[in-house]
């Protein structure tokens, strides 16, 4: 457990939080989410920087609570984006990893990866909601231990 | 908890709600479920908790120059707002020769007849008064006394013509 308790919950945040605020208490937890999905560091940080100069995190200054959900969501979808800049874009379409559709895997290929739960299901015949609990059971798997 | 509720509760629905991953029809469900059940509410609540200690455990501190960066970019965009206000209808309907009410710019047409100056100027200005009215009554004092000086000096010589005595044949 590394720098959990150094980070405060949302229910902690004030509601007037400036940029340099939700930086101070997010850009880890960012910086580590961009980095997942774009490992290049250069891109990485160049993409954290146009994260929190963004309009989208001066409008969560104003929102009360969750802005590290909000921030995670924008993060994520930020970096997919970049990435998607940086490559030729092709169309989603997942392989399964040696067979492996374990929760973590799945979890990691649509947080991380891109893939939307339809592409996801479509490609590996699997259905929607089986991907859906695998995240479910992921998450699970984590909190239990 | 019925079992629809713990299926729906276990369905990863949640979970992919706070990643973003749900579609639009799943999202005013799981909203509409929210503004009637306290029970989902808090579930989202304890598992938006879960999925930001994840990802705050996997946290990574990024540079330390980065910070400046951004704090140099947002003061960058500040300043272009500044420099760059927005067009108002009142300010186009008026082509664009008045800010509008809600500008941060004041409005200084000339109108106003009155002039600021710095506060000094008013002892500066206190100051001149007096000295001239200092200087304007001394003036009319020796002006006076020098008019009058000329008149004795009249009345003197004219005075001094009559007692003297008459030269001898």
């Amino acid at each position: 457990m590394k720098q959990v308790d150094k980070h405060p919950t949302t229910q902690e945040i004030s509601r007037q939080l400036d940029p340099v605020t939700l930086y101070d208490r997010y850009g880890s937890m960012a910086y580590g989410i961009i980095l997942r999905i774009i490992p290049e560091p250069e891109t990485a940080q160049t993409v954290l920087i146009d994260l929190f100069a963004s309009p989208q995190i001066r409008s969560l200054t104003n929102v009360s609570a969750h802005s590290a959900g909000d921030i995670i969501r924008l993060a994520r979808t930020n970096a997919l984006a970049a990435k998607a800049t940086l490559n030729t874009p092709t169309p989603p379409t997942p392989t399964p990893v040696a067979n492996d559709n374990s929760p973590k895997v799945v979890f990691d290929l649509l947080f991380s990866q891109g893939y939307t739960p339809e592409a996801f299901s479509d490609n590996l015949h699997l259905s929607r909601s089986t991907v859906l609990k695998s995240i479910h059971t992921h998450f699970k798997h984590l909190r239990s231990s | 908890m019925s079992s629809n509720k713990h299926s729906y509760l276990t369905s990863g629905i949640l979970e992919a709600h706070l990643l973003g991953l749900t579609m639009e029809k799943e999202r005013e469900e799981l909203q509409q479920l929210l503004d009637t059940d306290p029970e989902v509410e808090a579930h989202l609540r304890e598992l938006e908790l879960t999925i930001e200690d994840y990802f705050v455990q996997n946290s990574v501190p990024p540079p330390p120059a980065i910070k400046d960066v951004i704090l140099r970019r947002i003061n960058e965009t500040e300043i272009k707002k500044w420099e760059q206000p927005e067009p108002t209808a009142d300010a186009t309907s008026e082509s664009g020769k008045h800010r509008s009410a809600n500008s941060d710019y004041l409005d200084v047409a000339v109108s106003n007849t009155h002039i600021q100056v710095h506060k000094n100027w008013r002892t500066a200005f206190i100051a001149i008064f007096i000295l001239s009215k200092v200087f304007l009554i001394l003036g009319l004092y020796y002006y006076f006394k020098s008019s009058s000086q000329q008149e004795e000096i009249v009345r003197l010589k004219a005075q001094i013509g009559q007692t003297a005595p008459l030269p001898r044949p």
